[in-house]
């Protein structure tokens, strides 16, 4: 990666970790799950690269990535950080890390049309023909009062879903959030977001899941006169509240056949209840988890985010039975460590961890 | 909107504003989901934070008030999406409010008045 792409890379996750608070991360922030297995899921995800990397261009290999988000997480979660690790534990050497980070890196800059890290608080996946396509072939509906309602619940709903199933750190498993993209429509100029929750049933993680009745819905929506803004980790932020600025709004959903169908806006209340419900149980379901099976989930969800690309590959997803181990020895230990320094962490931090100037390099 | 004149009322709380309005009613502790059943409709939810779970609440009440978290925890994201006045990161609502304490949470400033 070179300097501007090094800077350009900061100053988005400074912008993103300014406005986050990891003392309220749920089930518990990365720290606290990921740091006893981030060196081997690290050390797995680097020998993976650096054999795809044999056989296929940053360009071909997009393909087993569902979402940019994915890449990005996965770099900030355990990948930069272990990598680093391993450098000073001398298992990989700086060179081969380097190779590594900035394949994962060019995978990302094709999966997405502009800037790859959400500088100037966007996520631009499509380019203006994809867009040109939605705005085409979407069947849009201009919403009212009481629609707005409707769409803002289904919203949270599903974001409550997503957050339960795959923990606040690993959430870009089941949901990309993208845009906002300026368009044009019916002769106005609105704010196109894409809400894609794209994995609603993980059942390989939690049997739970297969209570909800859709593989995955999209939501495509127009706002007029709001400043909305994505970050890094797909958090959103906006000037105005959003569900008194949504004009236009289409709910695409594929059931659990395979199904694709575009609801009534005034339909889809009972999909935001079972949502609701469903997410209402698996929160406390986990709350009532022993920490080191919250720990453990966590390990397995961590290595879900890259299930696509190992399925790919022909590797099993799940985390090898090295990660459960470590966990076993050092998973307690760490969640009680990182739980005590579970405060804002500053820029100067998020540098020194994920900078390359500066080695963390000290086990805790 | 300015519902009654500020200075006639007392600040009690203070903290950053996540999602703007204004909202007046009842202060409400949900200290965890079995106080979920104390929360009608209009109250002023007032928590350490929020998680997925409390997603069956948001509909019911008129505004959140949170101890911690930044302008994208979940109280904030969620409240921006649905419009509800929120203000996050007071360090020490719990203490200062009490159920059915009447509040005006100022979520334009980050403050909240007692009316009582």
């Amino acid at each position: 990666m070179d300097s501007n792409k090094m800077t350009d890379f900061f100053t988005s996750l400074t912008n993103a970790i300014d406005k986050t608070d990891s003392g309220t991360f749920w089930p518990g922030g990365g720290g606290q799950i990921g740091s006893s297995f981030l060196k081997v899921d690290a050390r797995d995800l680097h020998n993976q690269l650096q054999a795809l990397k044999k056989n296929k261009t940053a360009s071909e290999a997009t393909t087993y990535f569902y979402n940019p988000s994915t890449i990005r997480y996965v770099a900030v979660g355990n990948f930069i950080i272990g990598l680093k690790m391993l450098i000073r534990d001398n298992i990989i050497t700086l060179d081969s890390a380097k190779e590594s980070l900035d394949f994962f890196f060019d995978i990302l800059d094709q999966k997405v049309s502009t800037d790859p890290f959400c500088l100037n608080n966007k996520n631009i996946w499509f380019n203006k023909n994809q867009i040109n396509q939605v705005l085409n072939e979407v069947n849009f509906k201009k919403v009212d009062l009481v629609e707005q309602t409707v769409v803002s619940r289904l919203v949270i709903a599903l974001n409550s879903l997503v957050w339960s199933f795959y923990y606040d750190i690993y959430v870009e498993s089941g949901f990309e959030f993208h845009g906002p993209y300026s368009v044009e429509y019916e002769n106005n100029e609105y704010k196109l977001i894409i809400r894609d929750y794209h994995d609603l049933r993980p059942a390989a993680l939690w049997e739970k899941a297969n209570n909800f009745g859709y593989k995955s819905i999209k939501l495509y929506l127009l706002y007029s006169d709001v400043n909305i803004g994505i970050d890094y980790f797909m958090h959103e932020f906006s000037d105005k509240p959003l569900r008194t600025n949504l004009a236009f709004c289409a709910v695409e959903t594929v059931d659990t056949a395979g199904n694709t169908k575009f609801f009534p806006i005034n339909e889809v209340t009972p999909i935001a209840e079972s949502a609701e419900e469903i997410a209402f149980e698996q929160v406390n379901y986990v709350n009532q988890l022993e920490t080191i099976e919250k720990i453990n989930m966590g390990a397995r969800i961590c290595y879900y985010q890259l299930k696509s690309f190992r399925d790919a590959l022909g590797i099993n997803w799940e985390p090898p039975q090295e990660v459960f181990d470590l966990i076993k020895q050092k998973g307690l230990e760490r969640w009680e460590k990182f739980k005590s320094r579970a405060e804002k962490i500053s820029a100067g931090v998020a540098k020194i961890d994920w900078g390359s100037k500066y080695d963390l390099a000290k086990p805790i | 909107m300015k519902l009654i004149p500020y200075n006639f009322m007392k600040s009690l709380v203070t903290g950053l504003v996540a999602s703007k309005g204004i909202a007046k009613g009842n202060c409400v502790i949900v200290n965890s989901v079995t106080d979920f059943s104390k929360v009608k409709k209009g109250d002023i939810l007032v928590v350490k934070n929020t998680d997925p779970s409390y997603v069956i609440l948001f509909s019911r009440v008129a505004g959140i008030i949170t101890e911690v978290g930044g302008m994208c925890s979940h109280a904030a994201i969620v409240s921006r999406e649905m419009g509800l006045p929120c203000i996050v990161g007071t360090g020490n609502a719990r203490e200062i409010l009490k159920d059915g304490l009447k509040v005006v949470l100022d979520a334009e400033q980050g403050i909240v008045y007692g009316l009582e």
